[in-house]
């Protein structure tokens, strides 16, 4: 069997990622010389342009590494487990739950008070709502079920998170409320990246050798479970995964939609469509795509910067109802 | 592998739709399980594939519980063709073909000499050798149910469970089908296979077992199943008069035309 191709296209959208990472290190407001600022750091002197890229570039560019990353897998091993080309990470709850809990959280103050409440609060809320969908989905009703359960466990979710926003006691908390669901990697400091990487780590772990099962799931559940797949097992895997990894990485830069839909569908033609090889290939892709948008917002000629989460839903929407149009085509 | 299912019974959804059928099934054997649409057919190869869970003493594989095999190893010794096959995603023949060596494979193993030789065979076999590259939504119906046969066949089970594979395709198709499956058995595999077409089920299984509101109506040799009074019992249907016996409404007398057949039985 042909292992070229695959190997080509992950060498090349790690090269992409490299090159992107770096080019990410030189880009703000200010140029930074990388090459003096990184010895700087190295010889232990705190010069502004060292600070600049550990304090402000280097997290940036991690966090968008990180969560980029995560968002693709997830999304890809979401759609995989669906069979559905319009399921992403979100689909769920994992992100509103987060949402909500980051929202309570500022609601109530308790991130003034204690720094990793906010992170925490994301992640309790994500791995909730994740939890809620799945006992309300059962362990084994088909993928409708839980979808149908998503779409109510998000819509209670942000409907809560309306009522805070309602509640509110000042418009400031109002304004803070907003700007996190707006969903921004600008103002990450290394801290939030220490924070959001076990959560992460764990995710991407639980998704490793799934990618066989999602593989056999193409010919759908009964013939998946004939072939010796535990589905059960791997949705909840999946489940755990997406609401520790997700959870953790939205609850540190916000709301970040479509990265999880639009990457492993845009590389699933380059993986010949197998839902197993799309996961490593849709990582890589989560993270070039939140990367570059990370750079173009910085690059965004504006008084105020946009946010990276606005960028990304302002692109993804349009290529969604593409989407949407496509599907339509192919099934009259 | 001789297969035997004890007194199963099988409720859905509140409903019984398996009320004590047994089954046996024995190594090379072609079992076509027949009878109108609800007598539970499709609910008895579930079971047996695994889908459904009897109690363990009541389905046995070579006199031990077939529940103890580990899913995977099941997974090896039977493959399930279902109803509905399908691909939800448009990957290409050659890999929906390479699938069926999956129970085959640990998580990280990857597929080997041995699999690539046994997923050549199955193509050359199943004809399909020329279309590995195409996607599979752009097969015709009867490419389409040789490639999910052929995927079933690349696991090299056992037990070969088939529901209906031939109930979409047209008459040479249908041959084809039938002697892919029955060419399973001469390789010593057994086959249990569904079909409506009672002319397919007399011609080609060794053995019918009538099936009849989630009950036996009728095992054994097909003349003794297929016997006027069953026929009006399961189906209501009764052999019209100018055809006085049962052997002669239900011969077989097409084949195959020298076109279709196969250059070689490799």
């Amino acid at each position: 069997m042909d292992t070229r191709g695959p190997l080509l296209l992950n060498l090349t959208l790690g090269f992409v990622l490299t090159g992107l990472f770096l080019f990410s290190l030189f880009v703000g407001s200010n140029p930074v010389p990388v090459l003096q600022a990184l010895m700087d750091s190295i010889n232990r002197d705190p010069s502004v342009i060292s600070l600049i890229l550990t304090e402000v570039r280097l997290p940036r560019a991690l966090i968008a590494l990180i969560t980029g990353a995560t968002l693709g897998v997830c999304g890809a091993a979401m759609q995989g487990l669906l069979r559905n080309p319009l399921a992403s990470p979100g689909l769920i709850g994992s992100a509103s739950g987060a949402a909500l809990g980051s929202v309570i959280v500022l609601y109530t103050g308790w991130s003034a008070v204690f720094w990793l409440a906010l992170p925490f609060g994301g992640m309790f809320g994500s791995l909730l709502a994740t939890l809620l969908v799945y006992l309300l989905a059962g362990r084994d009703s088909g993928s409708t079920t839980l979808i149908l359960a998503g779409v109510a466990i998000n819509t209670l979710a942000l409907s809560l998170i309306s009522l805070l926003l309602n509640l509110a006691p000042s418009p400031y908390a109002v304004k803070e409320m907003v700007l996190w669901m707006l969903g921004s990697i600008a103002h990450g400091s290394m801290q939030d990246f220490w924070v959001m990487l076990p959560g992460t780590l764990l995710g991407w772990f639980l998704l490793t050798g799934t990618g066989r099962a999602l593989d056999a799931l193409t010919l759908g559940e009964d013939t998946a479970t004939t072939m010796g797949i535990n589905l059960p097992r791997l949705r909840w895997r999946i489940f755990l995964a997406t609401a520790f990894a997700v959870g953790s990485a939205v609850s540190v830069t916000g709301a970040i939609g479509f990265v999880g839909l639009v990457v492993p569908h845009l590389l699933r033609p380059l993986v010949g469509f197998q839902p197993g090889r799309l996961l490593t290939a849709s990582a890589m892709g989560g993270a070039i795509l939140l990367l570059a948008a990370d750079i173009a917002v910085r690059l965004f000629p504006a008084g105020t910067e946009i946010k990276v989460g606005v960028l990304t839903s302002l692109v993804g929407a349009p290529f969604f109802l593409h989407l949407i149009l496509k599907s339509r085509r192919w099934q009259p | 592998m001789r297969l035997v299912g004890k007194d199963l019974h099988q409720h859905l959804g509140g409903q019984p739709i398996l009320k004590g059928v047994s089954i046996e099934l024995r190594e090379g054997e072609m079992l076509g399980l027949i009878g109108p649409n609800g007598a539970g057919k499709t609910t008895l190869l579930r079971l047996i594939a695994g889908i459904l869970t009897p109690p363990r003493e009541k389905l046995l594989a070579n006199g031990e519980p077939l529940a103890d095999l580990s899913q995977s190893e099941r997974g090896r010794k039977i493959a399930y063709l279902t109803q509905e096959g399908t691909a939800h995603w448009p990957i290409s023949v050659g890999r929906i073909v390479a699938l069926g060596r999956l129970p085959h494979l640990g998580t990280w193993q990857k597929p080997g000499e041995k699999d690539d030789h046994v997923i050549q065979r199955v193509l050359n076999q199943t004809g399909l050798s020329g279309l590995t590259d195409r996607s599979f939504p752009t097969l015709s119906g009867g490419e389409k149910a040789r490639v999910l046969l052929a995927r079933a066949l690349t696991i090299e089970p056992e037990i070969l469970l088939a529901d209906e594979p031939v109930a979409a395709l047209d008459p040479s198709h249908q041959l084809e089908m039938m002697d892919l499956l029955k060419m399973h058995c001469r390789q010593g595999g057994s086959v249990v296979v569904v079909l409506h077409d009672l002319r397919l089920a007399s011609h080609y299984c060794d053995r019918l077992q009538l099936l009849l509101d989630g009950k036996t109506l009728a095992t054994g040799d097909p003349k003794r199943v297929l016997t006027p009074g069953n026929l009006e019992q399961a189906y209501g249907i009764r052999i019209r008069e100018n055809n006085t016996s049962v052997a002669e409404a239900f011969a077989m007398t097409w084949e195959l035309g020298n076109s279709r057949q196969p250059d070689s039985e490799a």
